[in-house]
């Protein structure tokens, strides 16, 4: 049988130390501590790690991706690379044919494009959590004066990249963190 | 339910609560920490830059995977006026001596900065190699300025 885990999926930011195991008064059976380093894990070892996963899931990044915008012949652009907290993808996939479990990217001009995400997403156990995109950044990966812009909406995130002069720059590179 | 010393690795599941780990706490843990895994940066670098000529730059802070502090922080090279490229070495290793190859595939940059909006510093990153990122930050005309930098790699 299946087990369920406690809490909910990193993603949804519910996380407590107790969803781990973590107790304030975690304690040794009977006090007795571990005795060797070598076969024992303490009460007081496995409590800050507890501690210091919970504090890894609050802060860290839902999701990074490198993006290869396609304007010279338009089409959707290019995820070149993807990290999710469901799953990472070294191999590049195109914007409007994303594999299962990964955002879709759709052009909407010169250095502008829109990342959509799903509403929920499962983790390793078929335990559902609920996503939204809260925060998003981005930097252009390339050598000149470029900057990038992110905007949320519901389930998506829109990134337009611009020069010094405020016009779109085709055929951009970015490293978009979404939170 | 016997533990420590009375039932050494490995460790033995039990009903959770003050004594043990339950197998949803258990389930839980190894889920959240894979996330993690997939999304954990590889290094932060803060990257401190004068601001007059000859633009001394050097590493203010460093946390990387492969350790906190200078001593494990990339080699910084100085290419001028907020221009700065990150080397990594080809290898890190962790605690447990089991080597990993350094293959930088992403980065994002962020300018610390305390200057009027007339001079802001906008930080590019360019992916030079697996092992290595150029950072250029530029005025709002464009123009190379040198910048206090905060970086971040996958």
């Amino acid at each position: 049988m299946a087990v369920t885990p406690s809490g909910s999926p990193a993603w949804v930011r519910t996380v407590s130390f107790s969803d781990y195991g973590g107790h304030q008064d975690k304690r040794d059976y009977g006090g007795m501590g571990a005795i060797n380093p070598l076969t024992d894990i303490s009460a007081a070892e496995e409590s800050r790690l507890y501690s210091d996963v919970a504090a890894m899931v609050r802060t860290a990044p839902f999701c990074v991706a490198l993006i290869q915008c396609n304007d010279s012949s338009p089409a959707a652009p290019t995820v070149e690379v993807i990290d999710m907290m469901t799953g990472v993808r070294t191999t590049s996939y195109e914007g409007d044919a994303a594999p299962a479990g990964f955002p879709s990217v759709a052009r909407n001009g010169d250095g502008d494009f829109t990342i959509t995400f799903d509403a929920s997403y499962d983790d390793e156990y078929s335990v559902a959590g609920a996503y939204a995109p809260q925060t998003a950044e981005a930097t252009p990966n390339m050598s000149d004066a470029n900057q990038a812009t992110c905007t949320i909406s519901g389930q998506t995130v829109v990134v337009r990249v611009w020069d010094d002069a405020g016009v779109a720059v085709a055929d951009a590179l970015v490293t978009v963190e979404i939170h | 339910m016997p533990t420590g010393a009375l039932a050494p690795l490995p460790r033995r599941l039990g009903p959770g609560g003050p004594e043990s780990r339950s197998p949803e706490q258990h389930a839980r843990l190894t889920a959240d920490v894979v996330a993690l895994t997939r999304v954990a940066p590889l290094a932060v670098v803060k990257v401190h830059q004068e601001l007059l000529s000859p633009y001394t730059a050097s590493v203010e802070v460093y946390r990387g995977q492969n350790g906190v502090g200078l001593a494990h922080a990339p080699t910084l090279t100085l290419n001028g006026a907020g221009d700065f490229t990150l080397t990594w070495p080809a290898y890190w290793t962790d605690e447990y001596d089991v080597q990993f190859p350094i293959r930088i595939r992403m980065a994002r940059a962020s300018a610390c900065s305390s200057f009027a909006i007339s001079a802001p510093r906008l930080p590019v990153v360019e992916l030079v190699s697996g092992r290595a990122v150029r950072v250029r930050a530029f005025s709002h005309l464009g123009a190379a300025i040198a910048a206090t930098t905060t970086v971040k790699v996958w």
